[in-house]
């Protein structure tokens, strides 16, 4: 809040000071979540690295297989890629004996596009290539429009949107929510073939309903863990864990659309501790206070015109 | 309406000296890496990686050569905004380093776009993201360019005897003023808040809601000195005189741009009590340092009445500052810049040839105009009674 206050006025300063006109234009908040808002709940605790969703994702997608091994037997992408969308990762640390926890401990974490509630990559896109879907809120990738300048890749705070440099004529990756299965009322390939649902769907709301019922519970109780979506009568019981008592992505940079539980803490599985204000609401802002329906710029040129007519006139051309 | 044109010639003279011929081979080299970048891709010719997608493209052939373009926008502010002529001289050779930088910045946008056989897709009305800070880069800098090219429009008329467009051009000279000012203005702030956006990726010790105004800041303090720059190089390759005191005066309104950087650079970081950053990575604390040092540096040459005085330290004080905006802008958008784990990056041999040809692009080209086209005053005035010409082969002349 105070922040906020703060960092609204450092940008008003800058933007008036940059156009030499004073009129700040309200700080931009950040986007809300939009009505019909799908969602995804990666519950690390439950997810066995069995990688069944990587191979379901490649299928859905039509990706070819990665190999980063000298004996290509598997697809085994390092990172998400231009030709990955979807990577299980490991944290390990000392003997890595117990599986979700921080020290002599591991854990895995399935990393890919987590369709922010304000994303970076819809704000720095100059030709509008990524877009959000005003209803569930899916962040597409629009090729037809991209120039290929790689603002997305450097300015995700998930890092996801990937170029395909082994293309010369390349372009972004990303997951896109299987957004062509919603659309025929299927599920995503990853939460389809998740064994555990570790991968869970269903609507941004009820995600977050039930990571909260999970963070509740007494860990070491046993717990009716559902696969696939809530209702999916195809549940199975498990032991509670120890979880890290927060759910990644319920405000981190405005909120995300897949929400990920994890029993080490986020900073550990490459899932930053982002600040609630979205990045992209602090960069419109700034623009909008300096470019405010072109006010500023307009008035700039208009008294520089006034002036250097006149001093031309008085004074001559050079 | 008075003309006060001062009278400017093409110096005559040699093109193919053999520093010319050198630097033509830099640039033919370039051409060569540059069609094989086009038909094998950016990953084929570069050394960008999914962690490192911007790099020295980005950073050397279009954030700091358009901060080095700026040359003719501070003279512009000076001269018709201020009213102050006595640096008129000094015009058209910064309005060739200006529009050479700015053309082969645009162009650099062309070659390190991933797809720029769509680039069109920028100007599609229904494309527009107003919110995209690279949108407003792309259009201001593409404009800009044009407008540099319509401000070069009297040398043309003067070489080939067009006087009579003078005074219709003379009309509507304000107006290609006034956008020649506001457009740098716009994406020059506009190149620094590129980096907003990215947030923690970025070390606080670059990451400010003021970094706008610092790029620009900055960009008007390498446009000073590239004109001393400018000035310096077509003394020592051109065989001119020096104008010393033109370079002095210029260093005196200069300094206080740069005082006024330096002030809002430090306030800014105190305010955020950033400057912890220096000890928490190495080389980010290095590089700041660097940076920093090479703005206070001159800032101090300049303050000093006799050192400002001295030519060779002007000199060098210009090299420093445009050092240090390189500097900065290499800080802010490379080295300040934290990738998911796991990637490094160091440019390609192609990248580093091809980042060298544009340079020499930029020489080549100065030189020729400036013996072909009526940039500089006649020499005769110029050139100090008795002084031999150095031995510099571009100063050959027949
Ligand atoms: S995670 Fe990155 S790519 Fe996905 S919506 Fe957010 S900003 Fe865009
Ligand atoms: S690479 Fe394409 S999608 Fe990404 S910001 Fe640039 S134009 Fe938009
Ligand atoms: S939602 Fe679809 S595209 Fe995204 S990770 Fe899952 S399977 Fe891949």
């Amino acid at each position: 809040m105070s922040i906020k206050r703060r960092d609204f006025l450092k940008a008003a300063v800058t933007g008036s000071a940059v156009a030499a006109l004073p009129g700040p234009a309200e700080a931009r908040p950040n986007l809300e979540v939009p009505p019909n808002a799908v969602g995804m709940l990666y519950d690390a605790t439950l997810c066995i690295g069995c990688k069944a969703c990587m191979v379901g994702c490649k299928e859905a997608n039509e990706m070819p297989v990665e190999s980063s091994d000298v004996s290509p037997i598997w697809d085994t992408p390092m990172d998400t890629s231009g030709k990955t969308k979807n990577i299980i990762k490991v944290y390990t640390d000392g003997t890595a004996e117990v599986k979700d926890r921080e020290t002599d401990g591991f854990s895995f974490v399935k990393r890919h596009c987590m369709h922010c509630v304000d994303p970076g990559c819809i704000s720095v896109c100059p030709v509008t290539a990524m877009r959000k879907d005003p209803d569930t809120g899916v962040v597409t990738y629009h090729e037809e429009a991209c120039i290929g300048c790689r603002y997305c890749v450097w300015a995700c705070p998930y890092n996801i949107p990937k170029w395909d440099f082994e293309d010369a004529f390349g372009k972004i990756n990303k997951c896109e929510f299987c957004n062509h299965l919603l659309a025929e009322g299927k599920l995503p390939a990853c939460v389809d073939r998740c064994p555990t649902g570790a991968s869970l769907f269903g609507t941004r709301e009820e995600m977050l309903e039930e990571a909260h019922r999970r963070l509740a519970l007494e860990p070491g109780d046993t717990y009716d863990y559902p696969r696939n979506t809530l209702d999916d009568p195809n549940r199975h019981e498990a032991v509670v864990p120890h979880y890290v008592n927060k759910v990644y992505g319920e405000t981190q940079g405005g909120g995300t659309q897949v929400m990920v539980l994890a029993g080490v803490p986020f900073g550990k599985l490459d899932l930053p501790e982002i600040a609630e204000r979205s990045f992209a609401s602090v960069s419109e802002t700034i623009q909008h206070t300096v470019y405010k329906g072109l006010i500023a710029p307009l008035a700039l040129l208009g008294g520089l015109m006034f002036i250097s007519r006149r001093n031309i006139e008085k004074g001559g051309t050079e | 309406m008075k003309r006060q044109r001062p009278a400017t010639e093409p110096m005559g003279g040699n093109i193919l000296t053999r520093p010319f011929v050198f630097l033509s081979l830099l640039v033919l080299i370039a051409v060569g890496l540059l069609l094989f970048r086009f038909v094998y891709g950016l990953g084929a010719a570069t050394n960008l990686n999914n962690g490192y997608p911007w790099g020295l493209w980005v950073v050397l052939d279009i954030h700091i050569t358009a901060a080095i373009g700026c040359g003719a926008y501070v003279l512009a502010v000076i001269m018709y905004i201020a009213n102050n002529r006595e640096f008129h001289t000094l015009l058209r050779p910064a309005l060739i380093g200006s529009t050479f930088a700015y053309t082969l910045a645009n162009l650099a946008a062309f070659v390190d776009i991933g797809r720029w056989w769509n680039f069109y897709q920028i100007m599609l009305p229904w494309n527009i993201n107003l919110n995209s800070v690279m949108f407003e880069i792309a259009i201001c800098m593409f404009l800009y360019m044009i407008v540099l090219w319509m401000e070069l429009v009297p040398p043309v008329l003067e070489k080939f005897g067009w006087e009579r467009f003078h005074k219709p051009y003379n009309k509507v000279l304000f107006i290609i003023v006034a956008l020649g000012i506001v457009l740098p203005t716009m994406h020059q702030s506009g190149l620094g808040a590129l980096i907003v956006v990215a947030g923690e990726k970025i070390s606080p010790l670059w990451q400010t809601p003021w970094i706008g105004f610092l790029f620009l800041m900055s960009a008007i303090v390498m446009g000073f000195a590239i004109v001393l720059f400018e000035g310096a190089l077509t003394v020592l390759g051109l065989g001119r005189r020096l104008e010393l005191h033109l370079y002095r005066r210029l260093a005196k309104l200069g300094r206080w741009v740069l005082a006024s950087y330096l002030v809002v650079r430090f306030a800014d970081l105190a305010y955020r009590d950033a400057l912890g950053g220096i000890m928490q990575n190495p080389v980010q604390g290095v590089m700041f340092c660097i940076e920093n040092m090479l703005f206070l540096l001159p800032l101090l040459i300049m303050l000093h009445p006799r050192w400002r005085g001295n030519a060779r330290l002007l000199f060098f004080s210009a090299i420093c500052l445009v050092l240090a905006g390189a500097v900065l802008r290499f800080n802010a958008l490379i080295i300040g810049y934290t990738p998911s784990a796991g990637y490094v990056y160091f440019p390609s041999v192609i990248e580093i040839l091809v980042s060298v040809g544009l340079l020499a692009v930029e020489v080549v080209g100065f030189t020729y105009i400036v013996k072909r086209f009526p940039i500089l005053p006649p020499r005769k005035k110029t050139i100090a009674p008795g002084s031999a010409p150095p031995a510099s082969g571009l100063a050959s002349h027949v």
